[in-house]
């Protein structure tokens, strides 16, 4: 106990550099009565002042020694000693303040570069979803012939009404550009997700507001109106997080919702990075002929999640055994190709970190990257090493005096691994600072096609246990073997009959430092060359149009493309005439264009056509419909040939 | 070694202080004289050993740290002498106690050396 006590005093004195002045002042006092004690007594005994004080000096013996053994008695000597040996390690460091800068910036770039890499593949791979028990989450992907197929809705509620091996499963939908209009007049896109009613019970998300969307929200295709979620980062920086927000409209497609709730703060999505703002219940915003049909309803994904016990193979074996029994059952629309269903099968993916193709999309990559991380930190480190040597192998002088002085070889090689300890550190440090900006820039590169990914990066117990193994890794090539080296070189020095055979080691070790130095960064050279271009080429991805400064003016009304009769046909050619001149003239308008899709309307007209009277080939094409100025007005570039000409307007508008 | 020689003070011409026993010494000397400050510990400790141990006076310091900090005794200040502000020793209960045993087992260790070196070889 008494022990322990002791450990815990010094613990605090460690804390306490106040305290230790204090009892360090009260110590010199009661010195200083000590001496003045025995002065008097030898004053009595007949002694002259002078000789006196010499001789209560004698007596009492080194004053110096002693207060350095009271010190240890407070402290931990070789912490004190440790203290020393950094204080020393930066007088070096000022003294060549060039070398050991070059060496901490190479170490905190490479550092940095490692650090920034794993903390997206941190938030991309070993990041779960925030939801109940993840690991029971499985993504449902049906395969014919282990292509990718779609699981249609008809099929997607059989296989919900019906599963034995699962307690839920969910569909959604993600919108990236949903037009929605507010009740206070304002409108604009907003990323939506069309989830159905079982979405948010088989993640398991809690509101933070209200409730979310359920069965009841997610009943009637035909329903008018509809419950709408926000989500939580939306609603704070949209409504600056007020509650007032429950109750109020939004029109989103063709639907009058109303906003009953907020998700909960942490959770973002089915996908990493993304965030929707505006979660739809899925049947009422898709329409009951697109639910019908086979080919009619597609999903961004569908989630369910095991039953307890239940294992991954056992459920996925029950899926395809029920969507081949029931294929046969669901219409599919006008003549489509009938698909065997004996060649279809139900895989089940892992789904506690979301519908995550991001992982299958940028996984090689982050592994190129991370490898090249790597590959920079050694080089980093030999090199670090190397100035360490070199700079050692300058110093012998001072080795060979601090041995002459009585420094054994362990202290000797505390002092060198002190001091490179203190250029990784330094090193370490920087690289933080580095990866903090790094990290959202890599991040960044990481999106998708259709969906904006907002990957966040977040220190992790993972990155930190990571940037602890490569520090201690840096410690050991940066620090100790330099230390190692010298000291045993140093050792013989003193003995001057081996330093013939041991001071080459030395130099062998630095020639095969230079060499393994020059491969390596040569390697390294090279290949970042390579990733800068495919980094420079992913960040400049052109939209194929200016986007800047096009304004898009959208028409509510009759939104069938095909029904009008020849009536109603002109009067909208008329309307659209007249809308477009109008237009035209307005102060501070270019130019303007008519389009049917608009932009980002994320619905699509297909056209079946023929490239002569002979083909007879099914050809069928995603289609516009526009007036001659739209690529003007978007500044869309034409590859080959010319875009439409004004006389051929009438034809086109003719045709409407 | 040589911190633990610096620390309980060597001269050639007298008898170290054996490794360990100052901190023994002065549990002794304050169970007996009761509260002392440093100077007379020293005093104290000289007197009895009747000149035959060379102690550098100053060595009692950090003794005196180190039991202190093991809860053995427990110092309070007050004024010397002649007068000037000193701190004074005490030694407490857990001291006494520690103290009791080491003289058991000190008292063992000298019997049992003391029948090795007597006996004929």
């Amino acid at each position: 106990v008494s022990g322990l006590r002791a450990f815990i005093v010094r613990c605090r004195n460690l804390f306490r550099p106040g305290a230790s002045r204090r009892r360090r002042a009260d110590l010199d006092e009661e010195v200083g009565a000590h001496l003045a004690a025995l002065q008097a007594d030898y004053e009595q005994r007949g002694l002259s002042p002078a000789e006196a004080r010499a001789a209560a000096r004698r007596d009492f013996g080194g004053v110096a020694q002693m207060q350095e053994a009271w010190d240890d008695v407070g402290a931990f000597p070789s912490l004190a000693n440790a203290w020393r040996d950094a204080r020393l390690a930066l007088r070096h460091v000022r003294r060549q303040p060039v070398s050991a800068i070059t060496s901490v910036l190479s170490l905190g770039i490479a550092v940095g570069g490692a650090t920034a890499v794993y903390l997206v593949v941190d938030a991309l791979f070993y990041r779960p979803l925030p939801v109940t028990r993840p690991q029971e989450l499985v993504i449902v992907e049906p395969r014919i012939r282990e292509e990718r197929w779609i699981l249609p809705n008809p099929i997607y509620e059989r296989l919900r009404a019906e599963s034995q091996s699962l307690t839920g499963l969910a569909a959604v939908n993600d919108v990236q550009f949903m037009r929605a209009r507010w009740d206070d007049g304002s409108s604009g896109f907003v990323q939506a997700s069309l989830v159905s009613g079982s979405y948010f019970s088989v993640l398991g998300v809690a509101p933070a507001l209200g409730r979310l969307i359920d069965e009841r929200d997610d009943q009637t295709p035909e329903a008018r109106t509809c419950s709408a979620v926000l989500g939580h980062a939306y609603w704070m920086r949209q409504f600056r997080g007020d509650p007032g927000v429950l109750g109020r409209h939004v029109r989103a497609n063709a639907a009058d919702c109303v906003i009953v709730g907020v998700t909960a703060a942490d959770f973002g999505s089915h996908l990493a990075g993304y965030t929707p703002e505006l979660w739809l219940p899925l049947r009422p915003l898709t329409g009951r002929r697109s639910l019908d049909n086979y080919f009619g309803a597609f999903f961004s994904g569908v989630i369910g999640r095991l039953k307890p016990g239940v294992t991954t193979t056992e459920a996925a074996r029950e899926l395809t055994a029920t969507y081949q029994r029931i294929h046969h059952d669901v219409p599919t629309a006008r003549g489509d190709r009938p698909i065997d269903p004996a060649t279809v099968s139900i895989r089940l993916l892992p789904g506690a970190f979301g519908i995550n193709n991001l992982r299958a999309q940028f996984g090689q990559a982050l592994g190129i990257l991370a490898g090249l991380a790597a590959l920079m930190l050694i080089v980093a480190a030999i090199n670090v090493a190397n100035m360490g040597l070199a700079r050692g192998l300058a110093r012998q002088q001072e080795l060979a005096t601090r041995r002459a002085l009585g420094a054994g070889s362990a202290r000797l090689v505390a002092q060198l691994f002190v001091e490179g300890a203190v250029i990784v550190s330094a090193g370490v440090l920087t690289g933080l600072a580095i990866a903090a900006l790094l990290g959202p820039a890599i991040a960044s590169f990481i999106t998708l096609e259709y969906q904006t990914i907002a990957l966040a990066v977040l220190p992790s117990l993972r990155t930190a246990l990571l940037v602890g193994a490569i520090s201690a890794v840096l410690i050991v090539i940066v620090a100790a073997l330099p230390a190692y080296r010298l000291v045993r070189l140093h050792g013989t020095l003193a003995a001057p009959a081996r330093s013939t055979t041991d001071a080459p080691a030395a130099q062998r070790t630095l020639k095969l430092l230079v060499v393994a130095q020059l491969t390596l960064a040569f390697l390294l050279l090279v290949a970042s060359g390579l990733l800068v271009r495919t980094l420079f080429g992913l960040s400049k991805v052109d939209p194929g149009f200016q986007p800047d400064r096009v304004l898009v003016l959208s028409l509510g009304g009759d939104s069938r493309f095909n029904a009008a009769t020849e009536d109603e046909r002109a009067r909208r050619a008329a309307l659209y005439r007249d809308l477009h001149a109008r237009l035209q003239a307005v102060p501070g308008v270019e130019a303007t264009a008519l389009s049917w899709l608009g932009l980002f309307g994320g619905s699509d007209l297909w056209l079946r056509y023929k490239l002569d009277s002979q083909d007879s080939a099914r050809r069928s094409a995603r289609v516009d419909y526009v007036t001659p100025e739209y690529f003007g007005v978007l500044g869309m570039r034409v590859l080959q040939g010319r875009t439409f000409q004004d006389d051929e307007r009438r034809l086109d508008s003719g045709s409407h | 070694m040589l911190s633990l020689n610096r620390r309980h003070g060597v001269d050639a011409t007298l008898g170290p202080v054996p490794y360990g026993t100052l901190d023994l010494m002065v549990l002794k000397t304050l169970e007996t004289m009761g509260a002392l400050h440093g100077y007379g510990i020293a005093r104290r400790i000289e007197q009895v050993s009747r000149g035959s141990l060379a102690l550098n006076q100053g060595t009692i310091y950090p003794a005196l740290l180190r039991l202190e900090q093991k809860g053995w005794i427990t110092s309070t200040w007050g004024a010397s002498e002649n007068n000037r502000r000193a701190r004074f020793y005490e030694i407490t209960r857990a001291g006494r106690r520690q103290l009791a045993a080491e003289e058991t087992s000190w008292a063992r260790t000298v019997e049992t050396i003391g029948r090795l070196l007597s006996e004929k070889l």
